[in-house]
């Protein structure tokens, strides 16, 4: 579905694994110094095949560890944990990543995630407004086609 | 202002009503009343009528359809789940046109 830019997204991590998770979005530059030679992996494509949603990467790879990300004081915003995460954060200007991590920031990152956009507050207003104009031109497109066929 | 008596105003009248050209015999020899041009002006109505059924039934769609997308409870369109499962230390993305504010 076509949403303008919405106030609002949403990045949800599914699943009840035991293992903590960290969900997190920050300015590029400061994920790009965080990340420098560490092995990640870049999400490039987003695609959608028979409601499927499948991604594609491109590593990057690396010889150092991570830090524990939440340690870091950069996050724009963030949240971590076991089981169901959701992470909210409202659009600002910029250049900005998502970054999906262990906790810990080992390696191996296993997730189930869901991204969601909350469309800005006039969407609703704007779509009924439509709703209603269309059955006003319904109705009066209906009616003239009627009298017209009928005067035949 | 006119002198004229309205008898005499009715006389003009008749007068140009009789002078007035008489339309061109058709080909096969009937009169044309102007009948084809009534159909056609009807037509052109019938056809302007639908047109704007159609566009209204599109602005009614496009009203509608967004409303009735599933969202969660706070609202928000949400994607279908996706497994992300890779043997590096983080996965990160910019490629959400969101992320550009």
């Amino acid at each position: 579905m076509f949403l303008p830019k919405p106030d609002d997204i949403r990045v949800q991590s599914l699943g009840a694994r035991p293992e903590s998770i960290f969900l997190g979005i920050a300015p590029s530059s400061e994920v790009d110094q965080f990340l420098d030679d560490v092995a990640h992996d870049q999400i490039i494509e987003w695609a959608a095949n028979r409601n499927v949603l499948a991604v594609e990467y491109t590593p990057q790879d690396g010889t150092v560890s991570s830090a524990p990300p939440d340690r870091e004081t950069f996050w724009a915003a963030s949240v971590s944990g076991s089981g169901q995460q959701t992470l909210d954060w409202t659009i600002q200007r910029g250049d900005w990543t998502a970054v999906i991590m262990n906790t810990d920031g080992s390696n191996g990152v296993r997730a189930e995630l869901a991204f969601g956009a909350l469309p800005q507050s006039n969407w609703d207003t704007l779509h009924r407004t439509s709703f209603a104009i269309g059955l006003v031109l319904l109705a009066g497109g209906g009616l003239l086609m009627y009298l017209g066929l009928r005067r035949r | 202002m006119s002198t004229l008596p309205d008898d005499s105003k009715a006389g003009i009248e008749t007068e140009a009503r009789r002078t007035r050209t008489p339309p061109a015999p058709r080909p096969d020899g009937r009169t044309d009343t102007g009948g084809g041009r009534n159909s056609q002006w009807a037509a052109a109505k019938t056809v302007a009528s639908a047109t704007l059924v159609v566009f209204a039934l599109f602005v009614t769609w496009g009203g509608i359809a967004p409303l009735t997308e599933p969202r969660d409870t706070d609202g928000y369109y949400m994607s279908d789940p996706v497994v992300v499962d890779r043997p590096s230390a983080a996965v990160v993305t910019t490629d959400m046109d969101l992320l550009r504010g």
